[in-house]
């Protein structure tokens, strides 16, 4: 159990953090990837697509071609009004939660 | 304007593409085609430092079929589980019906433990296959009786060979009853236990 405590936070949270990314700004796969990857939240591409189709299949994301002036045709990504307020409930519901647990789990002794 | 895509790119998509067979179609090629869109307008030294940052395909594939969606857990093909007792059963109910005819009395006697013993039939199967030929001797018995009471209240003067004769002939109606009765209680029963897969109880 121990051992998948990281996996677990990070498929608990990691959509909602694809829905607070595209909150601020529409981004395409490869952009939204770099960006969940180098937070430590995904570990490849492959993991981003399946749950960019659940977050569609939801209503939560939408999808839309762009070209770029500079680079190819882009399918970009951006939030839908469900998902605005899908993710306004969880960040209501995460800073209490991540408190009660704090709480609850104490401060590393060792740090 | 059609751009040209270099071998590099080629070969890297055909191995993406390979490696996730078996993935949703759908996320498959938006995973494909987010990688294209990445790659495109590369040229070919470009592309190659650039595909050398990406993930290994198969990596990619792995990850997206952990996030795919499970499919229910396939039921365990049933095994199929040795049946306990199966030839007593069958020689239990061999010895019924084919001990009545060869060994008449000690015969289906013996058939008769032998499905009391056997695991092929519920308790209640085997009571009622010990009932059934005593009560079936006893009702024809007593039938017999009332018949021949009714024939003694007759104007007839009685004499003993008649009597005599009458009381075997009860007793021989008896055993015909049971070369009839235990027989067909043996077929009934393998019938029953083979329905089953000569269990008690029929498997789910």
């Amino acid at each position: 159990m121990v051992a998948d405590v990281g996996t677990q936070l990070r498929k608990g949270v990691v959509e909602f953090c694809v829905l607070g990314l595209l909150s601020r700004q529409a981004m395409y796969g490869w952009e939204l990837s770099e960006r969940l990857v180098a937070s430590g939240l995904i570990a490849s591409i492959g993991t981003l697509y399946p749950m960019l189709a659940r977050l569609r299949s939801q209503g939560l994301v939408t999808a839309y071609d762009e070209a770029s002036a500079s680079g190819p045709v882009r399918k970009y990504y951006r939030l839908t009004a469900q998902g605005e307020s899908q993710l306004d409930s969880f960040r209501q519901q995460w800073a209490p939660f991540a408190a009660t647990v704090d709480q609850l789990v104490g401060k590393d002794s060792g740090s | 304007m059609t751009e040209q895509t270099s071998n590099a790119v080629k070969t890297y998509l055909a191995r993406l593409d390979t490696a996730l067979v078996g993935v949703d179609p759908d996320v498959r090629f938006e995973i494909v085609s987010g990688i294209r869109e990445e790659l495109a307008g590369l040229d070919d030294q470009a592309a190659s430092a650039r595909i050398a940052e990406m993930d290994d395909p198969a990596l990619i594939a792995a990850e997206a079929r952990a996030e795919m969606p499970q499919p229910p857990a396939a039921p365990a093909p049933a095994v199929a589980e040795p049946v306990p007792g199966r030839a007593f059963s069958i020689a239990a109910v061999l010895v019924l019906i084919i001990g009545t005819f060869v060994v008449p009395i000690l015969g289906p006697l013996v058939g008769l433990v032998w499905v009391g013993m056997a695991k092929a039939w519920t308790r209640r199967e085997k009571i009622v296959a010990w009932v059934r030929p005593f009560s079936a001797g006893l009702i024809v018995l007593a039938l017999s009786f009332v018949a021949s009471l009714i024939g003694q209240n007759q104007p007839s003067v009685p004499n003993q060979p008649t009597l005599a004769f009458a009381f075997v002939a009860q007793w021989h109606v008896v055993f015909i009853v049971m070369f009839i009765v235990l027989p067909i209680e043996g077929i009934v029963l393998l019938v029953r236990a083979n329905k089953r897969g000569w269990r008690a109880q029929p498997q789910p």
